[in-house]
């Protein structure tokens, strides 16, 4: 019995192991004409005949084999074709740094070249030089070698998260604008949290949760991260510091957690605002009567000539239209130092583009990859318009207002992703792109666009994945105990020391070596 | 006429109200799935406010749901076909006695049920076969499931060897013997053994997504994941999205998918508890 066991045992291995030894043929088009495979996000994967696709081929000589990956699990189902050795020429790594460290430590990405890029991607170069004029030699590096293209934040991450208020609840209680400063602010949210803005005679209503915070921690000049809130590092004289050890944190952890003492923030605090993938809920059922939740694209009213659906204002219209109605939008506070600030996404997103290592040996199949990018992408709002529609006159057209829109009333990114559309072949989205002159009036107004507090590190920490975990959940502990008043005040000042010493001082190390200032 | 007790009052109300419970998750379900977009659905209720099918028009609009249908229904009946006829074909020599080598061959078959290349290699292998975006791909690497094939084979060894020897006896040959005496004493444990082939090629969607390229060859649970993760969280660039009510569509598609099984089920029910029972206490 012994014996045909262990017989079974080695000829099991032998004949798994074979199996899995097959060698995969790979097929090579010498064509003039390119075959480039391609990745992307998908609302709905590609059919075969896809009419969109086919159309920009014809109009750019060129085949693109787009592969259908479900986007949810992007990263499992790329790495697994990248584990068979089968990579596309471009390559989508929705997880930033982390992803592309992955890829160019797997010998997967080739080298780019800032020259190459300028030559055969002029609209593309000419964007990005505009936003930052030293690109190339920041973002997408590894070791000082560029090897990925970010996505640039829609309209240039110029706005920053919502400030908005209650309007019902205000009026109700008797202020007609928005605070300005720390201390009208704080009088606002007592208000909020002990004058019963909701009217039902019960003591049911905070004045703001977790991420309504960010504008008290803005007042005192830095913004601490959280688990889901991605702000870290702070440009101050020439140095990166870590938000959430600063001591101006120390006072605003002082006036958090006298707020908390007092009823005036959510208790819930601590599992957040959201639920699920569900944003802004507690603001939304009328928990909390201010929020920095949401971007100005989820709560912008309806204004002429935008036609998406802003997602939260119309959450909360579903359940109280008159609220809807009445939001009002504020600035962040000014603090006593007179600084202020809300967060705001860096102007570049977590996705990036690698290329193929493949492309290095073929430099003229490079160059083409890199038109095509920007021939789709980046030359004109109207070639984005007839990857991202169809045809002109037939599937879209301009509006009054000179901005391209779906001709078919029931023009869906799903069914259009079918026929090649939407986001398949536009990878990237242009700042051609354009929004209506009253959103543009709105945002003005409103000042979205001062005030706003980013994440100065733009580089990868090598260190990073050592650390971070462990230090953002004592991070995480520390702000949370203090808060809530487990902790003293004094104890930010363990906390900062701990912080340094388990890890915190390489990962500063690391973000102010190799010119990242 | 028999006396109702109050015991037996007590008993029934006490019955009725668990089968309650247990049908109110799928009548919430079907509540949900029916109702008007617009309500908010943050709270329970017994009946609709606004009764509307536009979460199932919307579910059925944004995928091919009637490609996805039929590619899992060629999928499921090509499994349930190919698992019947490899299982038993195995089990039936492996429940006998006098087969030559028998432990190698039981030992090599049970090895894999404990170890397996992995997702990677599996990948390899199916692509290096030619599977790769074929409806082999997801019926093949399932045709022979171990743990049900044990079950089968120990229900076969619980049928009396006289049986066959008397059919011997009759002039039948070994082939003969399984169809005709084996098989037909073994009608619930088939049952047991579709029925659970069924469920699994039903429900099944990982697969596909590895193996699976083109989207006019994807299975239904594949198209109903997008569907539902799709109306949760947003396009590429948040700023262009629809307006639906995601708990309306995720009812709705529940309501779609799970619908045949529902039908189904009740059918085989019985013979799959006999046939699981049946396999078991012999084991």
């Amino acid at each position: 019995m012994k014996r045909y066991l262990a017989g079974t045992f080695i000829f099991a291995v032998a004949v798994s192991v074979l199996a899995g030894c097959v060698k995969t043929p790979t097929a090579s088009n010498q064509d003039e004409r390119y075959t480039i495979s391609w990745t992307a996000w998908q609302a709905s994967p590609i059919e075969s005949d896809a009419r969109i696709k086919k159309m920009i081929e014809d109009k750019l000589n060129v085949n693109i084999d787009i592969w259908n990956i479900e986007p949810t699990r992007f990263e499992e189902l790329l790495n697994l074709r990248l584990a068979s050795g089968e990579v596309p020429d471009v390559i989508r790594i929705p997880q930033g740094y982390a992803g592309l460290n992955n890829i160019v430590a797997q010998g997967l990405a080739a080298k780019l070249d800032e020259d190459m890029i300028k030559k055969h991607a002029p609209n593309l170069y000419q964007e990005y030089m505009e936003c930052d004029n030293n690109f190339f030699k920041k973002y997408g590096l590894i070791d000082g070698d560029l090897y990925g293209i970010p996505l640039l934040q829609w309209i240039r991450g110029k706005y920053h998260q919502a400030v908005v208020y209650r309007g019902d609840w205000m009026k109700k209680l008797g202020f007609d604008k928005t605070p300005e400063t720390l201390q009208e602010f704080e009088e606002v949210m007592y208000a909020f949290a002990k004058g019963d803005p909701d009217g039902n005679g019960k003591n049911d209503t905070y004045g703001l949760s977790n991420i309504g915070m960010d504008v008290v921690y803005g007042a005192f000049g830095y913004l601490p991260g959280s688990k889901d809130r991605e702000i870290k590092w702070k440009n101050k004289d020439g140095q990166l510091v870590y938000n959430a050890i600063q001591p101006e944190m120390k006072d605003a952890l002082r006036v958090l957690a006298k707020w908390y003492a007092d009823g005036v923030i959510d208790p819930e605090f601590v599992t957040g605002e959201k639920v699920g993938a569900q944003m802004a809920v507690s603001f939304i059922n009328g928990r909390i009567g201010f929020t920095c939740e949401g971007r100005w694209f989820d709560w912008v009213p309806e204004l002429p000539g935008r036609k998406e659906v802003a997602k939260l204002r119309t959450g909360l219209e579903k359940i109280d239209k008159n609220a809807a109605d009445s939001l009002m939008f504020g600035v962040p506070p000014v603090g006593p130092a007179g600084k202020s600030g809300a967060l705001q996404e860096k102007l570049v997103t977590d996705v990036m583009y690698a290329f193929s290592v493949d492309l290095k040996a073929d430099a003229k199949k490079m160059e083409k990859v890199f038109s095509v990018i920007d021939k789709i992408c980046f030359e004109s709002y109207e070639g984005a318009l007839e990857a991202w529609f169809g045809e002109k006159g037939v599937d879209w057209d301009y509006d009054e207002l000179g901005i391209g829109d779906s001709l078919d009333d029931k023009w869906t990114p799903a069914n259009a992703s079918k026929l090649g559309g939407h986001t398949q072949l536009v990878i990237f989205k242009s700042n051609k792109w354009k929004e209506p002159p009253a959103v543009m009036e709105w945002l003005k107004k409103y000042k979205w666009d001062e005030n706003g507090i980013t994440d100065d590190l733009y580089m990868y920490l090598p260190s990073s994945p050592k650390y971070k975990v462990d230090l953002q959940k004592l991070e995480d502990d520390a702000y949370i105990s203090i808060i809530t008043g487990k902790k003293p005040i004094d104890y930010f000042d363990t906390f900062v020391s701990q912080w340094r010493k388990e890890g915190g001082d390489i990962l500063t190390q690391e973000a102010n070596r190799g010119g990242n200032n | 006429m028999k006396r109702i007790h109050f015991f037996d009052i007590f008993l029934f109300a006490l019955m009725i109200f668990i089968c309650l419970i247990m049908v109110y998750p799928f009548w919430n379900l079907f509540m949900n799935s029916i109702t008007a977009p617009d309500v908010n659905m943050s709270v329970l209720r017994l009946f609709p406010e606004r009764v509307s099918l536009s979460s199932y028009v919307k579910a059925i609009e944004s995928g091919d749901i009637g490609r996805g249908y039929l590619n899992t229904i060629v999928r499921t009946v090509l499994g349930i076909g190919l698992n019947l006829i490899l299982t038993v074909t195995l089990a039936y020599p492996l429940s006998k006695k006098h087969l030559p080598n028998k432990a190698f061959i039981t030992g090599f078959v049970v090895f894999t049920m404990y170890f397996n290349g992995g997702v990677v290699p599996n990948y390899l292998l199916i692509r290096s076969l030619g599977l790769y975006d074929t409806v082999w791909a997801l019926v093949l690497p399932h045709a022979v499931n171990v743990f049900h094939l044990i079950i089968v084979r120990n229900f076969f060894i619980s049928i009396p060897y006289s049986l066959e020897e008397s059919a011997m006896i009759d002039g039948c040959n070994e082939f003969q013997i399984l169809t005709r005496i084996v098989l037909p004493l073994s009608k619930s444990i088939m049952a047991t053994l579709l029925l659970w082939a069924a469920v699994f090629h039903w429900n099944a969607w990982f697969d596909a997504m590895i193996y699976i390229k083109s989207s006019e060859k994807q299975v239904l649970q594949t198209i109903m994941r997008r569907v539902v993760l799709g109306s949760m969280s947003g396009s590429a660039n948040g700023a262009f999205e629809e307006l639906v009510n995601p708990e309306n569509i995720k009812a709705a598609t529940i309501m779609l998918t799970v619908g045949p099984i529902i039908v189904v089920y009740p059918f085989i029910q019985r013979y799959f508890i006999k046939g699981q029972l049946a396999g078991a206490i012999k084991g």
